[in-house]
């Protein structure tokens, strides 16, 4: 075991610990448990949806990819960020408008009701549910490897305190929890791409050719993706994914207003887009000064940023590379931390306000039943989530699960979201059908494809896609479209009118 | 709750929503649909056509999106703050104009 790595753990635990504490005391109607009382600044939730879009996924999976592939990998990143484009002009401001906690209220603000919001709240269950056990899986890994505590046990460790962060302190410490994980992984970010060009300089591309098997077609795309056809799929997925993503939408739910709304992007892509650079930097430097010898090191790439800060603090067995991979593995396991969080109450509003206050009790139950309901589903998903996370294993591919995370989120929810936003003659129909339909879709895509079928990259499956969202994107706008036009419906208790007018200006926003 | 005693659609008709609503659709369309048909041509062009991003052109178009990025969002948002705010702001305050021009006669609609 590592002492050092497991003593900052613990402090960054403590720290975490402290917020929530401080959060429970303020924490107790609906709208301070899910959105934070809507007192976040502009500002603080741009850090916040950074910390809760940069996973491991970010900070380890693509600083690997590059690491690997090169270019594949970047095109990636690229994709993830200019995802927010879309989530700037079209959601941000309109979800605080015309939403209440959860990307359910917007989607059924003018439609009926229940049948809206279940099918709403599958698609959100679904995207929560895919991303929450890839970053668990990938927490047992990483924790295992970095501080030597057994793959079970890192997975406990971290849906414990994801669930008592949500339980206690809501949205507050979620979102508390996010902005110091941002804070600590862009100042690790500045840190290591200083080291890294200090090491290199800046012909750090040259070196990394020099060291790469295939030599200049690292700089090229296609190492990751030779077929055209994936390597498309899995960039949309990212371009469009991010758009659908449950817990970066409730974000907005948590400012006072549309002008807080919009602002918190402005942050959120000036962090993120300064932190893929940097992250693009890390994993050239990373080929640059580990080489082709560190390709088995790095378990698929996923642990090349911790080889490679070892490598810049001294190398293995020294005191600074020591402190250095400790120091990392703890930011890594922040950086979980924050987005699981994230992703439990977003699951946990799906629960308690769609599911339970819309759906079952027709919305005749009060605030503090919804939130008694809310921190039960947190503390059940939470227990799923361990128990779903340890019985696939560290075999599970992590890549897989976050792909269709955001190949569903692009599917089931975008959508029928937009749908709900900009065309008026879209209607209740239409919704079910368009996210059932993106929905089943991805699932049914992916289960077909290399990575599931037979098993994991079993040959001859039906579907040579490793990521689907190329055609379920699009078949979730069909769905859309074909349920609409082939139903009648009577009108809706809200006009799109309504939505329209509210959504663009924010008259009687929550 | 159905606010059914404004009139939105008399609203959704009324000079200033509809100069709003156009205003910041053509900025939309224009770039933000540029800047996410940019990435995705790039995604295309780098799978379909690899050789037109070879000699690591392609690490340089990526950080040109990322600045791309940054440029629409700081353009939609002095835009936000210097023409479309006072435009909501005005067509928020018609609503409550002493006039009742968008105050429905009656609650026709009310669906329980």
């Amino acid at each position: 075991m590592n002492e050092l790595a497991l003593a900052i753990f613990a402090v960054v635990l403590a720290i975490t610990l402290g917020v929530t504490y401080w959060a429970s005391k303020r924490t107790s109607t609906a709208t301070e448990f899910w959105a934070a009382g809507r007192g976040i600044s502009g500002a603080q939730n741009g850090f916040a949806i950074a910390g809760d879009y940069m996973s491991a996924s970010s900070f380890l999976g693509f600083a690997g990819l590059i690491f690997f592939f090169g270019l594949d990998g970047f095109i990636g990143l690229v994709a993830a960020l200019v995802a927010f484009v879309p989530v700037l002009v079209l959601l941000a401001e309109r979800m605080r408008n015309a939403g209440k906690f959860t990307m359910a209220d917007v989607l059924a603000f003018r439609l009926k009701e229940r049948p809206a919001r279940l099918a709403a709240a599958l698609g959100t269950l679904s995207v929560a549910f895919f991303y929450l056990l890839a970053q668990m899986v990938g927490a047992g890994v990483v924790i295992q490897a970095l501080a030597g505590i057994d793959f079970a046990w890192s997975v406990i460790l971290t849906g414990t305190f994801m669930v008592v962060y949500v339980i206690f302190g809501g949205m507050l410490a979620t979102t508390w929890v996010q902005i110091i994980k941002a804070g600590l992984l862009m100042t690790a970010g500045v840190v290591i791409t200083v080291l890294v060009l200090a090491k290199t300089g800046f012909d750090l591309f040259s070196q990394a050719t020099s060291q790469h098997a295939e030599g200049d077609a690292f700089l090229s795309p296609g190492l990751m993706h030779p077929d055209a056809i994936n390597g498309i799929s899995f960039g949309l997925a990212f371009l469009l994914g991010t758009a659908g993503l449950p817990h970066i939408l409730i974000r907005f739910f948590t400012v006072p207003d549309a002008r807080a709304a919009r602002r918190s992007v402005g942050w959120a892509v000036l962090l993120i887009g300064l932190f893929y650079i940097m992250i693009m930097v890390i994993g050239v430097g990373a080929r640059a000064i580990l080489g082709s010898g560190a390709e088995e090191a790095s378990a698929g790439g996923n642990l090349a940023i911790p080889l490679l800060v070892e490598e810049l603090g001294g190398g293995a067995g020294t005191v600074g590379g020591d402190v250095f991979l400790a120091v990392v593995s703890a930011i890594a396991f922040a950086t979980i931390l924050a987005v699981v969080a994230g992703l439990v109450i977003s699951a946990s509003g799906a629960m308690a306000h769609d599911l339970w206050s819309n759906v079952v009790r027709r919305g005749e139950a009060d605030e503090r039943e919804e939130v008694r309901v809310a921190r039960v589903a947190a503390l059940g998903l939470g227990v799923l989530a361990i128990g779903v996370s340890i019985a696939a294993g560290e075999g599970f591919n992590v890549s897989i699960l976050v792909g269709l995370a955001f190949a569903v989120a692009a599917s089931a929810n975008l959508p029928a979201l937009l749908c709900a936003l900009f065309w008026p003659r879209f209607n209740t129909a239409g919704a079910v059908t368009g996210v059932l339909g993106g929905l089943a879709a991805s699932l049914i895509l992916i289960a077909l494809s290399p990575a599931v079928w037979p098993g994991p990259d079993g040959e001859g499956s039906p579907v040579p896609l490793s990521n689907p969202a190329l055609f379920s994107f699009p078949i979730g706008f069909a769905c859309c479209w074909l349920g609409t036009v082939l139903s009648r419906e009577g009108r809706a208790e809200r006009s799109y009118h309504e939505l329209h007018v509210r959504a663009e200006t924010g008259i009687g926003a929550y | 709750m159905a606010d059914s005693s404004i009139d939105w659609e008399a609203i959704e008709r009324s000079p200033d929503f509809r100069a709003l609503v156009a205003s910041r659709r053509r900025f939309v369309l224009l770039w933000g649909g540029g800047g996410v048909g940019l990435c995705a041509a790039f995604v295309v062009i780098s799978y379909l056509a690899p050789d037109v991003l070879g000699e690591a052109l392609g690490w340089v178009v990526g950080v040109a999106l990322i600045v791309i990025t940054w440029a629409v969002s700081f353009a939609y948002l002095r835009k936000s703050d210097a023409e479309w705010a006072p435009m909501e702001e005005r067509v928020v305050a018609s609503v409550h104009e002493p006039s009742g021009r968008f105050e429905r006669a009656g609650e026709r609609e009310r669906v329980s």
